[in-house]
């Protein structure tokens, strides 16, 4: 893979910079905004690649581990039995599937999502009271471990007002994942 | 605070909401079938503007010096002067993408700046084309108001209103009429004004906040593109803590830094822009809204201003004296929850929806701003987490 990724990354970034942006009609805003967001933008993904089928393989982890333990304590009705059901054979159905394409891994998230989605919208309907008190401490557990992965993954655009507290790519992998802690 | 019944009581209700809003979030799933869209050409914008304008009437006049202003994924922004015989103005025209990062309403913009003209600085409406017969889109031209957004030194904020500080001396004289701005917007007698696009949530008490959660939810469920069960959890939260409005009053909606200008010079504000959001409803969600994280500049000593003018007790005991009104923590924690979710739907839904569309003149400035939508999320999260204590 000669040359690779980063290297491409970086020349695109190195003409943007040192040739195209310097040639723009000063009274362009937008122009200028737009080649200093494709900097911004060429930056980030240089820095997220190498460890994007981590990242994605660790969020594929810790949704399984939302599903499984959703499933543990979902009580209710007929909707939301149907949904712990239906949530059932999507976790079954991932955990079949090995492998492949980051886009295949970020498919068996999504689905996992929706399922636990529906789960939740059932138990709005005709679950118990305590599930859900109980689930609604399990997602936002698992929303704020995930959400702050989210975060790190993006701390290069300085955007995040706790920005210089999130940890580096190396060290977000590095950390135990969710239900590990 | 009234709780309801989840999804199963009188306020599982989904479709009960403005009716004006859910008009516009109908049209969006039509219009934005039209894409991709791209950006408009100085050519292409001096002709829609020359049928607008002849559409309104006028015959005789020229569009000279069309620019298109940086920014502003929202709404498609442009500068031009407009000479009509010896006279000469420069305008400012707002037009729709055909997704971006909310959904709005430019006749009730335009009903806004008239109702609060001479009440509070604001650019006057000049021409509107709120059905996009002229313009191709819904847009709506106004008068140009000098002023900035930032203290004039402070040039590396990329998002206005995100990351912007004030000194103790820019403090002093933008907070006082910070507070009275707000004053205004919250005593004005909506029940007496010409707001023909408006409605008040007047049904039951816990309307002014179901509108809301059903505005929201709606919005996150016609544009998510990955599911996230932050947002579905949040929903029902929402859902389940409706609290009671008592009054309802002219909710601005986005009353934050970046959203008034002021001179330089003097710090005199001369206008309070982006009205776009703004509806009837609980004066705790604008406060709400006001307090988020992200709207706070760099904390000072282990201080955090809001808007980076003041700190949160400051702001809610200044609002307090000079309104006469008391804050219902509780209320508060659930629109500062609803407000999270709110920005958390604009990015991670209705702004990924808009780039994956390829819908908006903006797509890499939304791709770019998406990603704080987990900021948003974890907020909320935490939000919800400590309203158990209150």
């Amino acid at each position: 893979m000669t040359p690779d990724i980063d290297v491409r990354l970086q020349s695109v970034i190195k003409a943007i910079e040192q040739v195209i942006l310097p040639a723009l009609d000063p009274n362009n805003p937008l122009a200028r905004e737009q080649a200093a967001l494709a900097i911004g933008h060429l930056h980030m993904i240089r820095g997220q690649w190498p460890y994007m089928a981590d990242y994605m393989a660790i969020c594929l982890t810790d949704i399984v581990k939302l599903g499984a333990d959703l499933l543990k304590v979902a009580d209710g009705g007929l909707a939301t039995r149907d949904a712990a059901d239906a949530l059932n054979l999507t976790l079954d159905k991932a955990g079949k599937e090995k492998g492949g394409p980051t886009t295949a891994i970020s498919q068996r998230r999504d689905a996992i999502a929706v399922a636990v989605d529906d789960l939740i919208n059932a138990s709005a309907v005709d679950g118990s009271k305590s599930f859900r008190d109980v689930s609604e401490n399990i997602v936002l557990d698992y929303g704020i471990h995930q959400t702050s992965r989210d975060r790190a993954w993006f701390k290069a655009s300085g955007l995040d007002p706790d920005c210089a507290k999130l940890p580096s790519h190396s060290d977000l992998l590095a950390a135990p994942s969710h239900h590990t802690n | 605070m009234q709780v309801s019944d989840g999804r199963t009581g009188q306020h599982a209700r989904f479709d009960d909401m403005e009716p004006r809003v859910k008009q516009l979030l109908d049209e969006k799933l039509i219009r934005r079938e039209k894409g991709p869209y791209r950006s408009l050409s100085d050519t292409e914008v001096n002709a829609k503007l020359d049928r607008l304008l002849r559409a309104s009437g006028l015959s005789d006049f020229r569009i000279e010096s069309i620019s298109r202003l940086a920014g502003g994924a929202s709404k498609e922004q442009f500068i031009f002067t407009l000479v009509t015989g010896a006279k000469s103005e420069k305008l400012v025209l707002r037009m729709d993408p055909l997704e971006g990062v909310v959904e709005t309403c430019r006749y009730r913009e335009a009903e806004l700046l008239q109702a609060f003209h001479g009440l509070l600085p604001l650019p006057e409406v000049r021409f509107i084309d709120g059905e996009g017969a002229h313009l191709g889109q819904p847009g709506v031209i106004t008068s140009f108001v000098s002023g900035v957004t930032k203290p004039p030194a402070q040039s590396k904020v990329v998002v206005s209103g995100v990351g912007t500080s004030f000194t103790p001396e820019w403090r002093a004289k933008l907070v006082p009429q910070f507070i009275e701005s707000l004053r205004q917007i919250h005593a004005f007698d909506w029940r007496k004004a010409s707001l023909p696009h408006f409605q008040a949530p007047t049904a039951h008490r816990e309307q002014a906040a179901l509108w809301q959660v059903n505005w929201w939810t709606r919005v996150w469920n016609d544009d998510h593109i990955p599911a996230y069960p932050l947002f579905t959890t949040g929903e029902r939260w929402l859902r389940e803590h409706l609290p009671s409005c008592d009054e309802l009053v002219v909710i601005h909606a986005d009353y934050r830094t970046g959203n008034f200008m002021f001179d330089p010079e003097t710090g005199k504000f001369t206008a309070i822009l982006d009205w776009e959001l703004a509806h009837i409803g609980d004066f705790h969600e604008e406060l709400a809204w006001t307090l988020q994280r992200l709207f706070a500049g760099e904390p000072e000593g282990g201080k955090s201003y809001i808007c980076g003018l003041m700190t949160k007790e400051d702001f809610l005991a200044q609002y307090q004296a000079a309104t006469g009104r008391k804050v219902n923590p509780r209320t508060l924690a659930f629109y500062e929850a609803l407000g999270a979710y709110k920005c958390a739907t604009q990015l991670l839904g209705s702004s990924l929806a808009a780039a994956v569309r390829q819908n908006n003149h903006q797509d890499l400035l939304l791709t770019w701003l998406v990603p704080l939508g987990h900021t948003f999320l974890a907020d909320m999260a935490r939000v919800i987490k400590a309203e158990k204590n209150l």
